[in-house]
């Protein structure tokens, strides 16, 4: 059995792995998704963020990060997308509704289909415009040129920067700080982490931002996902014991 | 049935290339035409969202918004480049070194941009954080480490010190491995629940 085949074998395994996992905890949280589950500060806060808005008639932007212009989304691209249904869905009928920007063609598509469908579901739909979700620029750099003046917008009520964020992206982090404006910041890049850290954003650290959805109590699957990765990440962590143990031993090369 | 189709031909591709790409070479073929369509789609999604962009900027032309000023130019530059790539090709070298000519200077003065903010940030990173465990931590590993990459520590060539310095160039390794291993599992999921229709953002 050659070494590719041993790789994929166990791809395969993690894969069947991780599946088993979603599917029991689907089946034992199906009654209760969200009971004693672990919640993201910054997702709390960025519920709070929803609320004041709401009050002031103010805005929400959101950056959904920069995915691939020819290309699909990466997970992490579709991590902001739970938050943005919940504030779209929230400010419908408010005076200043929320923005989405998005560096790729498919995220904007799937960004406007989710806006579309808050303004569908409300019975609203006189009142949707195509610009509530926007491609922001389709390299990395004029994505953020183009993320830099929603964020300067003068009614905006706070800003969202959760999907694949590059560590540039530090720059409108901090135009948001310049401004006074409540930020939530996560991104599966390290480096982009490491930069948001120096700010002041409420930080989703690590896998944390993918499970929006999870934290904001609007989506059972996100709920469970969360409580199975949870597993597999002890798992994980016995398995590195477990080999550390055994090269120390000198019982695995 | 409108809204189940998208789900299911997303869920019918994503679980043809999981398991092309277990497989290997009995779906190589098949994987490669599929993957051809998704570049075809995706390429679609990117012209729809251009026009939508293009229609958001010319309406805010029209209706002489606050900041007309920037849609205009940005529209002018979508039309020279378009323009231009039309009439003489993407691949002409004139065309490619316009292009270079406008986009580089621009996309470095960004990054030079950010350089300085990352700097001042970092200086600022007590003032906003506070001192805690985890900002001093974070500056003390940020000052060893900016004083092992100068190199002058390796120049000096004492062999306990050397091995002192490899231990703790190892370390950032340990946590970045701790980050991506549950980054890794957190996409993992969120990939199945987009495979098996559970992830569905836009609504019921």
């Amino acid at each position: 059995m050659n070494g590719m085949i041993t790789l994929d074998l166990l791809a395969l395994a993690i894969v069947t792995l991780a599946l088993l996992s979603l599917a029991a905890a689907l089946l034992i949280s199906r009654k209760h998704p969200y009971r004693n589950l672990r919640k993201t500060e910054a997702f709390l806060d960025a519920e709070r963020m929803m609320h004041q808005a709401a009050e002031k008639g103010l805005r929400l932007t959101i950056g959904l990060g920069f995915g691939q212009t020819i290309g699909a989304p990466s997970p992490a691209n579709l991590a902001g997308l739970p938050i943005l249904r919940l504030m779209s869905a929230r400010s419908v009928f408010n005076d200043q509704p929320a923005e989405a920007m998005a560096g790729g063609g498919a995220l904007a598509c799937l960004a406007q289909q989710v806006v579309r469908g808050s303004y569908q579901n409300a019975f609203a739909m006189e009142l949707f415009k195509p610009d509530f979700g926007l491609l922001a620029g389709a390299t990395p750099y004029a994505c953020l040129a183009g993320l830099l003046p929603e964020v300067n917008y003068r009614a905006n009520a706070g800003v969202f920067l959760i999907g694949s964020h590059r560590p540039e992206t530090l720059l409108g982090a901090s135009l948001a700080e310049q401004k006074n404006l409540p930020l939530v910041a996560g991104s599966d890049d390290l480096s982009a982490q490491a930069v948001f850290l120096l700010g002041n954003a409420r930080l989703c650290l690590g896998e944390d931002v993918l499970h929006a959805g999870a934290a904001l109590e609007t989506d059972a699957s996100a709920a469970a996902a969360l409580r199975a990765q949870d597993w597999l990440r002890v798992l994980a962590a016995l398995g590195l014991l477990a080999g550390a143990v055994l090269k120390l031993l000198g019982l695995w090369l | 049935m409108k809204k189940t189709l998208p789900v299911l031909t997303a869920a019918a591709a994503a679980l043809f290339i999981l398991a092309a790409l277990i497989v290997g070479e009995p779906l190589a073929g098949w994987l490669e035409i599929v993957l051809n369509w998704a570049v075809i789609v995706a390429s679609a999604a990117l012209l729809v969202a251009i026009a939508t962009l293009i229609l958001t900027h010319t309406r805010n032309i029209i209706h002489g918004k606050r900041g007309f000023i920037y849609s205009l130019i940005l529209i002018s530059a979508f039309l020279a480049s378009l323009i231009g790539g039309l009439v003489y090709g993407t691949a002409d070298s004139a065309y490619l070194r316009w292009v270079a000519a406008v986009q580089l200077p621009l996309e470095t003065s960004l990054l030079g941009l950010a350089a300085l903010v990352m700097t001042a940030a970092a200086l600022q990173v007590f003032r906003n954080r506070g001192w805690s465990l985890l900002t001093m931590s974070f500056g003390a590993s940020a000052l060893v480490f900016l004083v092992i990459s100068l190199g002058l520590l390796q120049a000096l060539n004492i062999p306990l010190l050397t091995a002192i310095l490899n231990y703790l160039q190892r370390l950032p390794m340990i946590g970045i491995r701790g980050l991506l291993i549950g980054v890794g599992i957190g996409a993992l999921m969120m990939g199945l629940r987009v495979a098996l229709g559970l992830e569905r953002p836009w609504g019921e």
